[in-house]
Formats: structure tokens, sequence, C-alpha cells
């Protein structure tokens, strides 16, 4: 019978094959474990921060700061007058006075003047509300932040003085924290830098998640 | 007779094979191997000053007190950007034996103030003698009425010029405000005054002495030998919080080329040892006694974005 007589060709061949394997797997050596390093971009999530600065213009105040005689408090509203009644203080900051960009400082000021121009700076608040992250995400996460410009042109110095007393000046800085509510938590993102006017200067800000697949989020700038 | 010969030879094939497997499982690489940590840029050791925080003084000389120190590295990084989530930074620090290094702490700083005593004086009666039956003028309990051979005694109870009111306390009877229809019965304020400026309207060194002893506890005197002009100091004690920072702020300069710039302030705490040389003699203000500080940046990638990928195979 055909079954019969394969069978009867298959066992020796069989055999045949399994001799020739164990004399193969004799010889087998192990390749090199090669380990080969790729950029893994499923193992962590990237979260772009959407920026939105707004510009104000920092002005310092050349007018009267205090003075005895009431007449010269003017406006009114700008100044604080002593218990006795016979001293005002100008109650606006002296330094860095902040206006929206474009804006007359004497006139946001409610009439005080004068204003000297000291430079402008961008403000950033960007909110970002990422639901359902529970909190091993954010014990994995990293937030990096870097200026840049479009171009590669080189960035001015940032460290313009605005407040000679309190030595305060308009370098980068940012801050950041993390609020957890019902659904997740929310990222609150703050930064301050200069504004240029010869050169535009951006900032980027990736919130990683490091081996972490990101949860739904959405952004505002407004608070 | 054949199959038993096949069934043996599979069977050893089968163990020749997985010794082999048990030996490429032990060259899997395990977390702790995958990714050392592999230095992007040390600084080397680098000295920096403490610099006094204001306030970090203190009347007592084993207080440990807090200094910052300010540290300012740069260096360019050439990567792309996906690494630089995985840059990490270390600020090393090699402090001398006296010295900790800490990143926050909570410290009692110690100093001294003048003390002061308001003086006020009485505008208003200070002694009636009148036959009974007679009225105590008001306010309440500024008089004591005494009977004395059918006449009645009405006394102010108070030193009536100079009356000294320590700081926090109020005057024992009346105010600055007469009573209604009593013009006069009110206390007027000379104002505050120093141990020296007690002594300048004509008291001695041992009445003010003994004046301000008896409203503050705990103060301290200048000695009479040190002569003019007199201090009487308290010590005034502040809780006070201070913490360390440190800051990245990193600058791109080309697609793969960034600057960075890690700077802030540690916090250093050494004993309290070096006298002041502004403070009293008999009160020495203490300030932080340290030296300078060394501290290093090492900048390293830790948890690469990286994924070893096993290549299984056997060659022959």
């Amino acid at each position: 019978m055909k079954t019969f007589d394969n069978t009867k060709y298959k066992i020796p061949q069989l055999l045949n094959d399994v001799t020739a394997n164990e004399s193969t797997i004799a010889f087998l050596k192990l390749s090199k474990i090669k380990n080969t390093a790729t950029n893994n971009f499923e193992k962590f999530n990237v979260s772009t921060l959407v920026h939105a600065p707004v510009i104000y213009d920092l002005y310092k105040f050349l007018g009267v700061t205090y003075t005895n005689n009431e007449a010269g408090a003017v406006p009114p509203e700008v100044y604080e007058e002593n218990e006795a009644g016979n001293a005002w203080t100008f109650i606006l900051p002296v330094y860095g006075y902040r206006v929206p960009q474009g804006v007359d400082p004497v006139v946001f000021s409610g009439g005080a003047t004068p204003w000297q121009f000291i430079t402008s700076i961008n403000i950033i608040r960007t909110r970002v509300n990422y639901l359902n992250l529970p909190d091993s995400y954010i014990k994995k996460s990293k937030i990096v932040s870097y200026l840049y410009t479009d171009d590669n042109t080189p960035i001015p110095s940032l460290n313009i003085l605005i407040d000679p007393l309190s030595e305060i000046y308009t370098d980068f800085s940012y801050f950041y924290r993390w609020l957890k509510v019902n659904d997740g938590y929310v990222l609150d993102f703050y930064a301050f830098f200069p504004y240029f006017t010869t050169v535009e200067v951006k900032l980027k800000t990736n919130v990683y998640f490091l081996d972490k697949d990101l949860g739904n989020e959405n952004q505002s700038n407004v608070f | 007779m054949k199959i038993n010969q096949m069934s043996f030879k599979q069977d050893k094939n089968e163990v020749g094979l997985n010794n082999k497997a048990v030996q490429v499982a032990n060259l899997i690489p395990t977390p702790n191997n995958i990714s050392p940590a592999t230095y992007l840029y040390d600084s080397d050791w680098v000295d920096v000053l403490p610099v006094d925080i204001d306030g970090a003084t203190s009347q007592v000389e084993s207080y440990e007190l807090p200094q910052k120190v300010p540290f300012e590295f740069s260096f360019n990084l050439e990567v792309p950007e996906v690494y630089l989530p995985f840059v990490n930074v270390a600020i090393l620090v090699q402090p001398s034996t006296d010295q900790k290094v800490i990143g926050s702490g909570q410290f009692v700083f110690s100093s001294l103030r003048e003390v002061t005593l308001t003086l006020y004086r009485w505008r208003g009666i200070t002694q009636i003698i009148t036959i009974p039956p007679s009225t105590i003028p008001p306010p309440t309990g500024c008089y004591t009425k005494t009977l004395i051979r059918g006449f009645d005694y009405i006394n102010f109870n108070h030193q009536a010029v100079h009356f000294p009111v320590p700081e926090g306390s109020t005057l024992p009877c009346g105010s600055t405000t007469p009573p209604p229809g009593w013009p006069d019965q009110r206390w007027e304020s000379e104002g505050s005054t120093t141990f020296q400026g007690y002594m300048n309207i004509g008291y001695t060194y041992t009445q003010a002495k003994a004046l301000f002893t008896k409203y503050y506890p705990e103060i301290f005197i200048t000695p009479e030998s040190h002569g003019i002009p007199y201090k009487c100091y308290q010590r005034v004690n502040t809780d006070t919080v201070v913490s360390g920072d440190e800051k990245i702020k990193i600058t791109k300069t080309d697609d793969k080329n960034f600057q960075f710039s890690v700077y802030g302030n540690l916090m250093l705490v050494s004993p309290a040892k070096t006298e002041t040389t502004w403070s009293d003699p008999d009160f020495p203000t203490y300030k932080p006694d340290s030296t300078a500080l060394s501290t290093r940046l090492k900048v390293f990638f830790k948890e690469h974005p990286v994924n070893f990928i096993q290549t299984k195979a056997y060659n022959e």
C-alpha cells in the first residue's frame, strides 16, 4: 500500500534528517548578540505646548514719587496720602511698570507722567489639561524648554536691568506646576523673557512622559 | 530499532538546542546594563565663594548658620532635540569637614534690637485736698482717696512726668483722649526714648537700668564703664526657611546644538564662629565661618530613548 511504502520511506529519511541536525547543532556557534540602538519613539510620548506670548512694554517712572505738596500729587489716584495728610507717595511701580504693548503708559496709569521706556517682554501662560492621567505619569514626566530663533540668528543678551534697587532683570525664567484635578492633571506653565524687535526669540516647551503613552490633552492660554 | 534510534537522537537534539537557547538568554541584556550613564560634559572642580544671607547672624556662638553659594556652568551639547529629556545634570560638591551642603532648612536667626520706652506726661489734676464728701475726678482708677485729719487727700496714682510705658503695654489708667467734660484729664505722649535718651532727661545709669530691667526681661545693657552712649538691647529670634535652587536655561543655536546654562545657589551650613567687627564687644554678633567650596557639574544621559533589538540567530 502506498501509505505503507511512504512510511517505510519516511522513517529512514527522518532518521537521516535528525542525524544531520545533530551534527549541525554541534557546529552551531552563537552569533554575537547585537544590540542595535534605535530611537524608540513608541516608548515615550511628547506633548508640545502651544505658547501664545503676550507682549508688554516696561517703563520707568520719572515723575514725582514723594511730595509734601498736594498739588504735585497728580493724578491723586496714583498717590497715597499719609495719616497726617501732609505727604503723598506714588503707589505704582517706579521700575518695570508693565503696560500692554502699544498702550500709552500715561493713559494706562490714569494720568501719571512722565515714563521712560525700558524694554519689552514676552509673558507666557499656558495651561494644558491632561485628562485621565494617573500619578505614575507625572512621576515619569520631564519638561524641557528652550529658546530659539527660526533661522538660528544669535539671541541677544536677555539680561536687561529693570529694577536697579531690587536687581531684577528680564533674563529668561520659567515656572510650572502640576495641579491634580478630578479627572487627571492640569499643567500650568509660566515663562518670561525679553521681546526684541530686531530678532524674534521663540520658546519651545515639550512635556515628555517617559515610558508612557499620553492621555487625552487639551490646551489653552487662558486661565 | 530505527524509530528508537531516531527518537533518541531527536531528544538529544532538543537538549542541545535548549542548551544553546539558555546561553543566548544569558546574553540578553538586563535593565541594569543596557544603558549605562553616558557622560557628556564634566566641568571639573571649581571653587565658589559662599555669600552671606541677609539676617543670617546670631548672638549665639554655636548656632549653625546658612550661606548661599552661587554657581553657574555653561556648556554646549551637540545632540538631537529628542535626546534633551534624557540629559541630566548633577551638581557635585566637595565641602570641607565643618561644612554641610543641604537643599533647604529652617534656621533661627538671632539679632539685637535696641529697646525703647514711650514716655507720657499727665496733663490733669495730680492732687486734691478737700473736705468730705468729695468727688474723685475721672478717669476710673487714676486716683486714690485717703482721709487724713478730716480732709480727703485725692492723689494721682502714677508718676505724672516722664511716665514710662514699655512697648506692647498700655497706660495704667486713662488715655490720651480726655473723658467728656474733663478736657485736661488725659495723658500726653512725650515720644519714645532709648536707654541713653532716658538718662538724657535726668535719670542716673542705676535708675535707668532699674527701670528698663523691670519692664523688659532678658535685656542686655552696656556696662557703665563703657560710657556714653549706653545701649539697652533685646535679643530677637526669627525663624526662617532658606532654600537652595537650580535653574537650567537652554538656548538652541542650530538644529543639533543646544547651549546650556545651569545656575543657582547651593545652600551651605557652617558653624557660627566669626565675630563681626561692628558688633558691640559685650554682645558679639556671629556670622557663618565658611571657606570656599568646590563644585563640579557633570552632565550625562540617563534612561536613553534607545531600544535594544536582540538579534536572535545562529551562524553555522
